[in-house]
């Protein structure tokens, strides 16, 4: 038999592996930025957008995951659990499918590992993964997942009302303040008028050009709060894909101690 | 160990039959796969083809019977057949890994062009609580950083081009990790290779300090005191990792040291490159006349058979279903180089096929030319 064969293996299975996984955190990511920011913008007082932050992202979340990427000849489906402590501290464990099962990545501060199973080791990865590119767009990890910014660093106003899955809601336009370093050109909000939930996006750049359309489905109670549970995000450019994320279970504001938030705590998370 | 096998075969047999990933209750978890994979290799001129064909199930089995305590076995079964097996007398005692103490194969069939082969390739006792981790039996420790070649793995002897052999071997042995915090931890580990004087112990110390991991260990190999130092931390948004082993000498050898630096980067739409250089003491500097002086018989002690290696690596992923990788690698001094293309597409949710291409070049008498080429094809199912 022979054995001399391809060096770099293990680069190629992380990257490759990493690839994929890491476009679905972002995918993850960006959702949860896109939730904070249409609650956030609801109403115009700066006190109660503080307040909606809370009570959508919490001080610390733990949620279960489907991630859905849909293409006009295939579909591929990943469950994910992952661990969130602010902005700094993430934990995504990989539950399916089979061949990734087990797979683990750890974000603290500007650090980011990586723990495959198979290969009974730990990689650190450079930090410009977390620049990379969400979903061919010029938008990265980064931008999005800025907090805040959607607070702060826009001016809002009600330019409308709509129904969508019979609630009536607001139409919100958000422009970014001149001086602010922000990734859109404009969104427009639908919000829901009763319980200020985010139904439907749409997300411009800066040129005015229509990128992304996310929708919101499956409003149900979770830990105590009413959300929208399933989440469709489809690029404006191509109409017959989508990626949808699936909310199986959420919790918030259970103590995350900052230690768990480590490279030997990745080897036995469950 | 008989009954290990035979549990195995069984395990198996009831895989083929099951759907998905099997989690029988939750304190068992079966996992594995059946990969297939076929090789062809010619020589310079792309002739005189030896085809080899290889059908291979790994099955992995964990019993957590409460928190604290984790049993791990782990089986590589391997039907081999073809021009390989034919060519290379006595093919199935070459199965055997040399460094392996105990003695956990099995060779259940073995013919002019066929061979079925199981090995145990991870038998151990775990036992976890608060700040403190031991194990023992055969398992894998692992204390490389680097993606590409690791001078501080040094309880394992592997051959680095070996890539349908991703989890590779274990070592006989037992280790120690105790958490002083969340950031720094120490390990104790021995291993007996198998080999005569055979013994590696070693500590190794581990610290994440100014986003940086960094080790040091010190120890004892194969009658050689050592120490080792390695990172992996950033310069800017590259990764930058190395590490280094330095073999004091005894009666036998010299002092000597090997060493490796990496670099990596992300790109923007997907582009990943990495590159790596290696330092091997023992290594070869200059062209040789013939080509099976170029050893791939490999060890801690001599990662490659060329002295000074570089390796660029470039990947990307096309569709979130098919990604591809290109590996140049070149040793100055031999003038030996290795071109590895490949391709991974997913068919289904479990099933991969992997394409893979590997040509060699060396400087033999005065003249630069190929030497061999080969081609893979694999299909991988998880379950």
């Amino acid at each position: 038999m022979s054995k001399e064969t391809v060096t770099g293996i293990i680069i190629y299975n992380t990257s490759t592996a990493y690839l994929a996984l890491l476009v679905n955190t972002m995918k993850l990511s960006f959702l949860i930025s896109c939730l904070f920011a249409l609650q956030t913008s609801a109403q115009s007082a700066k006190e109660i957008v503080q307040k909606a932050d809370e009570k959508m992202r919490g001080a610390t979340s733990q949620v279960e995951l489907t991630i859905k990427t849909i293409r006009p000849t295939w579909t591929r489906s990943m469950d994910v659990k992952a661990w969130m402590k602010g902005s700094d501290f993430s934990m995504i464990l990989v539950q399916s499918p089979a061949k990734d099962k087990g797979i683990v990545f750890l974000k603290r501060k500007k650090e980011v590992w990586n723990w495959m199973p198979s290969l009974e080791r730990t990689i650190k990865l450079p930090p410009s993964m977390m620049s990379q590119s969400w979903m061919g767009t010029d938008f990265t990890n980064d931008d999005l997942v800025k907090e805040s910014s959607i607070v702060n660093d826009y001016n809002h106003s009600i330019i409308g009302d709509t129904v969508i899955q019979d609630r009536n809601c607001y139409i919100i336009q958000m422009i970014p303040k001149p001086e602010a370093a922000v990734v859109w050109g404009k969104l427009i909000v639908c919000i829901d008028k009763k319980d200020f939930l985010e139904l439907h996006t749409k997300f411009y750049d800066e040129d005015g050009t229509l990128i992304n359309i996310m929708n919101a489905y499956d409003v149900k109670m979770m830990d105590s709060r009413l959300i929208p549970t399933r989440f469709e995000m489809i690029p404006a450019d191509k109409k017959n894909q989508k990626t949808e994320m699936i909310y199986r279970s959420i919790k918030y504001n259970r103590p995350i101690e900052d230690g768990f938030f480590t490279a030997e705590k990745m080897k036995t998370v469950s | 160990m008989k009954w290990i096998f035979i549990i195995s075969f069984l395990t198996n047999a009831f895989f083929l039959f099951a759907q998905d990933s099997v989690t029988v209750k939750k304190k068992w978890e079966l996992r594995g796969y059946i990969k297939n994979l076929e090789s062809l290799s010619f020589d310079k001129n792309f002739k005189n083809l030896i085809a080899g064909n290889l059908l291979h199930n790994r099955l992995n089995i964990k019993w957590m019977p409460n928190e604290k305590w984790t049993a791990v076995a782990q089986f590589r079964n391997r039907l081999i057949w073809g021009d390989e097996v034919r060519l290379v007398p006595e093919y199935a005692k070459q199965l055997r890994n040399p460094n392996e103490k105990l003695n956990l194969q099995k060779p259940w069939l073995q013919n002019k062009s066929l061979v079925l082969h199981t090995n145990t390739e991870r038998l151990y006792v775990d036992f976890r609580e608060e700040n403190i981790n031991v194990r023992i039996g055969r398992q894998r420790i692992n204390w490389g950083i680097g993606a590409t070649w690791n001078p501080n793995d040094i309880f394992n002897a592997y051959n680095f081009l070996d890539f349908d052999y991703e989890e590779r071997p274990g070592a006989d042995g037992g280790k120690v990790q105790y958490l002083f915090n969340s950031s720094f931890n120490a390990e104790l580990a021995y291993a007996h290779t198998g080999q005569k004087n055979g013994n590696v112990a070693a500590i190794k110390y581990a610290l994440n300090k100014w986003n940086y991991d960094l080790q040091l260990i010190t120890g004892w190999y194969n009658e050689h005191p050592t120490v080792g130092a390695g990172w992996a931390g950033s310069i800017k948004d590259a990764g930058f990792k190395g590490e280094l082993q330095y073999y004091f000498g005894n009666k036998d050898s010299a002092n000597h040291f090997n060493a490796t630096v990496e670099a990596d980067y992300m790109f923007k739409k997907g582009w990943y490159v990495s590159t790596g250089f290696l330092y091997v003491h023992h290594g070869l500097t200059k062209p040789v006349t013939d080509f099976t002086n170029i050893n791939l018989k490999l060890s801690p002690e001599n990662l490659m058979p060329t002295r000074w290696n570089f390796i660029v690596t470039a990947a990307k992923e096309f569709t979130p279903l098919l990604s591809g990788n290109m590996s140049v690698l070149y040793a100055p001094g031999t003038n030996f180089v290795i071109l590895l293309p490949s391709l991974k597409y997913n068919i289904a949710t479990n099933l991969d096929v992997d394409i893979i291409a590997q040509s060699f070049f060396t400087q033999l008498n005065n003249k630069f030319e190929a030497v061999n080429h080969r081609g893979f094809l694999r299909m991988k199912w998880s379950f």
